[in-house]
């Protein structure tokens, strides 16, 4: 069998780039009970990264929930959640925050990484902190990133309702990443509102053709830009 | 001299790898009565996932139709109460509860001090994605 006759070749294509994360690492803090914890680390990058990432209760990192996500509250009627955390940034640090409803001091172990949004283009030389350089090997199946921008959504005296669409034509539901930027910090869009009645700001969704951004701004609502990233995969 | 078989490419930049993707249906059936003050759950759990794998999740309503949300997805509707028109809002979750299962969850809250009754049927599908992070 030649080369061409093998099935599993692999090619080499510069068509669709991977994610390069220019940020990450790990990090721990501990918020006292009853208490919304932030805390900050330099990421020492010449733009705002757009983070992601998860976190765990645990050192181990064994049961890792996503941000701003967290098993149903002990308390139901009181609460969705006994606790949750984030991950934002601004233009000079990674920003942690930690909510804890118990009554206890809860520690969180966070996995965090950031990516160069569509609009920057600063010097970074590798990924900052502790994450691993990226080895391409056939091993792995990569994230290809298909299509990567933003929208901006002016400071407005009057509610602002909107949606815009943006075409993949993949003709498949693809992967989504979108996050907000305001006042000069950006944070994951992790929680979409949809139905009849849109009660978060920005609501983010995709079918086979199209990835819709909606938006319901309030009067007096700083300018709002929107982050995306669509992904070949499915 | 290095092996042709073991080709591999570096660069100085970490990205994401995907480890598995899979589906599951989550339905509210119709005319659900939640007591006053109380939380209706239903959920269905998915095996997925290397231990430490990241996961990303999108959601869609039967009731909305094709449109996939991009991550944890709040929906209202309207329902009611004893006394007339009520709101409500489903919320659509998804977590793990152990190092390989996922749990998807609708919960709608009654913050009514009388029964709720919900609309109709709604049948939420879950995509979750898992993946190698490159953080740890």
């Amino acid at each position: 069998m030649t080369n061409a006759d093998n099935a599993n070749k692999m090619l080499v294509s510069t068509d669709y780039p991977l994610d390069k994360v220019v940020v990450g690492g790990t990090s721990s803090f501990t918020v006292p009970g009853n208490t919304v914890g932030v805390g900050t680390s330099p990421h020492g990058l010449p733009f705002i990264p757009l983070m992601m990432g998860s976190y765990s209760m645990t050192p181990d990192y064994a049961v890792l929930y996503g941000i701003n996500s967290a098993p149903p509250s002990s308390s139901p009627a009181l609460r969705l959640y006994d606790f949750v955390a984030n991950i934002n940034a601004d233009g000079t640090n990674v920003i942690f925050k930690g909510e804890n409803y118990t009554a206890n001091p809860l520690t969180f172990y966070v996995r965090y990484y950031g990516m160069e949004s569509s609009v920057d283009n600063g010097d970074t030389y590798r990924t900052r902190s502790t994450v691993d350089p990226l080895q391409l090997s056939t091993d792995y199946n990569y994230t290809k990133l298909y299509k990567a921008g933003y929208v901006d959504y002016p400071s407005s005296g009057s509610f602002t309702s909107k949606t815009d669409t943006i075409q993949h034509g993949l003709g498949r539901v693809p992967q989504v990443l979108s996050w907000g930027e305001d006042t000069g910090q950006a944070y994951p869009l992790i929680i979409h509102d949809g139905g009849e009645f849109q009660s978060l700001p920005i609501a983010v969704s995709v079918d086979a053709d199209n990835l819709y951004i909606t938006v319901a701004l309030t009067a007096g609502s700083p300018a709002t830009r929107v982050h995306y990233r669509i992904y070949l995969d499915a | 001299m290095p092996k042709a078989e073991s080709f591999i490419l570096t660069t100085d930049f970490a990205t994401l790898k995907n480890d598995n993707t899979k589906s599951i249906d989550v339905v509210v059936p119709a005319s659900v009565v939640i007591a006053p003050g109380t939380l209706y759950n239903v959920s269905s759990d998915l095996v997925i996932g290397v231990t430490g794998a990241e996961q990303r999740i999108k959601v869609k309503s039967s009731r909305i139709g094709a449109k996939y949300f991009a991550g944890m997805f709040n929906v209202t509707w309207e329902g009611t109460t004893p006394f007339g028109p009520a709101i409500y809002t489903a919320y659509a979750r998804a977590v793990r509860v152990s190092p390989t299962v996922v749990r998807c969850i609708v919960t709608i809250p009654n913050p009514y001090p009388d029964p709720l009754t919900t609309g109709i049927s709604e049948t939420f599908t879950f995509i979750v994605n898992t993946f190698l992070s490159p953080a740890g």
